[in-house]
């Protein structure tokens, strides 16, 4: 006596086996489906299974997959019954069957399928089969090459979308996935089939499919792309489509893997917001370093007539600094705009490293937290980087401060520098450019940050800082900018209750630094009596310009506008202009030097403005302008820059860091 | 139509080929149906399908002329030629009624 199977979607022919089965004394169980089979399989291992090929809810061969990937059920005699093996050829060995008969008339079956029994006594279990038993007795029937051609193009497409596509049952067993499902998943056919839809989600995400799949009845349902679930770590977002024309009833489901467009769309979300503060900080950055110029330039030029022993010499020197720091956090904001940081200066980290740990900023976090130690470990022999050394000292300060607070407890923060090349990707930068880089490592033994937190970290006000105490909430925003401007990358790696890492991979250079000229003095700067023409609509600005040049010795003009200077050109001339750029609503800079320059073709000028440098301030350049300096300025920096103009001996441009 | 030649053409005993009868005389009906609302909703793969299911039963049963008016339907629905598969199917529930006369 034998256990048998047999499963097929006809009741008579179920019926028919089973009588015939019955009678020889074997034990029999039928069922109409796949699935059905694989609920029986569960508690009932039969010695002998009779499949037929074309069934709903699991095919015959996809079950015949599914159970040789059963352990347990390795030994089990597989014997496809179908009609299919008249209309194409079947390979026995891909379906792990041990036996093939084609379907046919009743005697005919009823013989083979008892020659069949007959073989298994006598041969080993696992014997594949090499021949349909039977075929002789049925013909190929071209409509059912049709039929199976239908259902190959179909599984065609199916299996080469890029969507997930999927069959339930009533209880919601999945009977049918196409390739990309499994892909998804990470989980071959054989183990899918008949397993728990809702169990494919990550686990706090399967109440969900599951409390959907409860509602669902004659309409679509969806889980839509703004609220995806979560499988396997991708988000997901689900189409679920009843399929009203069969009984029983089942469903077709869409998956659609949206991780990668989700995280284009927050990267998006990000460019959007820093592009946002850009514009602001760009609109506000020229009037506000306007106001600013009477703050840094005037201090400046009343401590030139006090004396060293004056009282009001201090509290000047206060407001002057005030300006300097006012002045710095514009310069912060343009930073984040990412309108041209002058990046082109020869730096080593280790220098601005040195100088920041020796800074008034530093003295006060660590005074703010006593309990904090900070260790530093640096590459003897850095290398140098292109960069600018107020954004990176801020950089430096910015990423000490965040790990300071975020060890209200005490910790260690560890500063560390080396060379290194990088030859592969780094973590989360599929694109980096192989080559030298130094990398600068600033970690703490903080309380660490999420995965949502180290995703945000960068985020402009995206602070989780005692407001008032520390920063604006821009200060690792301006990290990300000075990182960006510097053509670098950022790592961060984080563990909850453990800690942070920030490592950042600046490119190096092989260029040396050159030696900074010391400060020059007054006597230095003065000029030779050289007529100067100022054009500034700023008031102010033109008060402080020309009350600066006037004390350098230079015979100073000064007009409102751009129309203006062209029409003073027309009868006077100068040996220098100092032209600021934007000078809304008459004609701006560039456009002034282009008419001046049809009068006067060698004009000298150089630019003072107080946005960074632009496209016009390019163009402008390339008329034949000389350097460009940034507002408020002080009295050597417009001191210098008119000298070295007026002696045709420009300093190094900073070209194309905007 | 007689039975007893062609339960003895495929070897059985009558009674146990008339049970297989009735069977397919009930999931004929139900199959007659479902190709019936396929027609009507112009879903020419379910009502091929569904013909396709019936002309195997009528096979393995010996049922010629059931087989013969089967495969006829399933290649009209298979060409979505259903104003010609509806008649056949027409036809087809017209036998099976008469069987079921002789069974019950």
């Amino acid at each position: 006596m034998k256990k048998i199977l047999v499963a097929d979607n006809h009741p008579v022919m179920l019926k028919f086996m089973s009588n015939l089965l019955e009678k020889k004394g074997h034990q029999v169980i039928t069922v109409p489906d796949g699935l059905a089979a694989l609920e029986v399989l569960k508690t009932y291992i039969p010695d002998v299974m009779f499949i037929d090929m074309v069934m709903p809810n699991i095919s015959g061969d996809k079950l015949c997959r599914i159970v040789r990937g059963m352990p347990h059920m390795k030994d089990v005699y597989l014997i496809i019954i179908s009609a299919i093996a008249a209309e194409e050829k079947v390979d026995f060995n891909k379906l792990g069957a041990n036996a093939y008969i084609a379907k046919g008339p009743f005697n005919k079956i009823s013989e083979h399928v008892l020659n069949a029994l007959d073989q298994l006594e006598k041969k080993a279990p696992n014997d594949v089969a090499q021949k349909i038993i039977g075929l002789e007795d049925v013909y190929a029937r071209e409509i059912t090459k049709e039929l199976l051609s239908s259902k190959r193009h179909s599984e065609t497409i199916l299996n080469n979308i890029s969507e997930g596509i999927l069959e339930l049952n009533l209880g919601k067993k999945i009977i049918y996935v196409n390739h990309f499902t499994q892909v998804l998943t990470g989980r071959r056919e054989e183990e899918l089939l008949g397993s728990n839809f809702t169990a494919l989600f990550d686990d706090p995400h399967q109440m969900r499919v599951k409390e959907l799949m409860d509602l669902i009845d004659d309409g679509p349902l969806k889980i839509s792309e703004e609220s995806p679930v979560i499988l396997k770590g991708k988000q997901v977002s689900l189409n679920i489509l009843p399929i009203n024309d069969e009984e029983p009833k089942s469903f077709i489901v869409i998956l659609n893997d949206i991780s990668k467009r989700k995280q284009i769309e927050a990267k998006l979300r990000h460019a959007q917001k820093m592009e946002a503060i850009g514009n602001l900080a760009g609109g506000v950055a020229h009037d506000l370093n306007n106001v600013l110029s009477g703050l840094v330039s005037y201090p400046e030029l009343i401590l030139m007539d006090l004396a060293e022993d004056h009282p009001l010499r201090k509290p000047l020197l206060i407001v002057q600094k005030s300006g300097e720091k006012a002045a710095a956090i514009v310069n912060d904001l343009l930073t984040l705009a990412r309108r041209g940081v002058a990046a082109c200066q020869i730096v080593n980290l280790n220098e601005v490293i040195f100088e920041y740990m020796k800074s008034h900023e530093h003295e006060r976090l660590c005074s703010f937290n006593p309990e904090v130690e900070v260790e530093t470990s640096l590459e003897h022999n850095l290398l140098n980087i292109a960069g600018s050394p107020i954004h990176l000292s801020e950089t430096v300060m910015n990423l000490v401060s965040n790990a300071a607070e975020a060890m209200p407890n005490g910790g260690t923060i560890f500063i560390s520098t080396e060379n290194r090349y990088i030859a592969k990707p780094i973590n989360g930068h599929n694109c980096v450019r192989k080559g030298e880089y130094v990398i600068l490592t600033v970690s703490d033994t903080g309380i660490g940050m999420s995965p949502n937190d180290v995703e945000r970290v960068f985020e402009p006000f995206y602070t989780k800082k005692m407001m008032g105490r520390s920063g604006t909430g821009l200060g690792m925003a301006v990290v990300w900018g000075t990182i960006k401007d510097h053509n670098g990358y950022v790592d961060v790696q984080s563990k909850e209750k453990k800690g942070s890492i920030f490592t950042l991979y600046f490119p190096a250079t092989r260029k040396e630094i050159i030696a900074k000229k010391a400060r020059l003095s007054i006597e230095e700067l003065m000029g030779k009596g050289e007529s100067i023409l100022i054009v500034d609509d700023v008031k102010d600005q033109k008060t402080i310009a020309s009350e600066m040049l006037t004390k350098l010795g230079y015979l100073v003009t000064a007009v409102a506008s751009g129309e203006e200077a062209v029409e003073y050109m027309k009868n006077n001339s100068a040996d220098l202009i100092v032209l600021d750029m934007i000078m809304e609503p008459g004609i701006n800079g560039r456009e002034t030097y282009e008419r001046i320059i049809k009068l006067h073709p060698n004009q000298k000028a150089i630019i003072a403005s107080g946005f960074s440098k632009t496209d016009d301030v390019k163009a402008a350049q390339e008329l034949g302008t000389g350097q460009y300096i940034k507002k408020p300025y002080t009295i050597e920096k417009i001191g210098v820059a008119v000298k070295d103009e007026l002696k045709n001996s420009r300093s190094q441009l900073c070209l194309g860091t905007s | 139509m007689n039975f007893r030649e062609l339960s003895e053409n495929l070897g059985m005993q009558e009674d146990e080929y008339m049970e297989l009868v009735e069977l397919f005389i009930e999931t004929g009906m139900s199959d007659l149906k479902k190709l019936q609302v396929a027609v009507e909703e112009a879903n020419a793969k379910e009502a091929a399908d569904i013909a396709h299911s019936f002309k195997g039963a009528a096979l393995n049963m010996g049922l010629t002329e059931f087989f013969e008016l089967a495969k006829e339907m399933e290649i009209t629905a298979r060409h979505g030629d259903l104003e010609r598969t509806a008649p056949i199917a027409l036809a087809l529930k017209e036998k099976l009624d008469i069987i079921a006369g002789f069974v019950t």
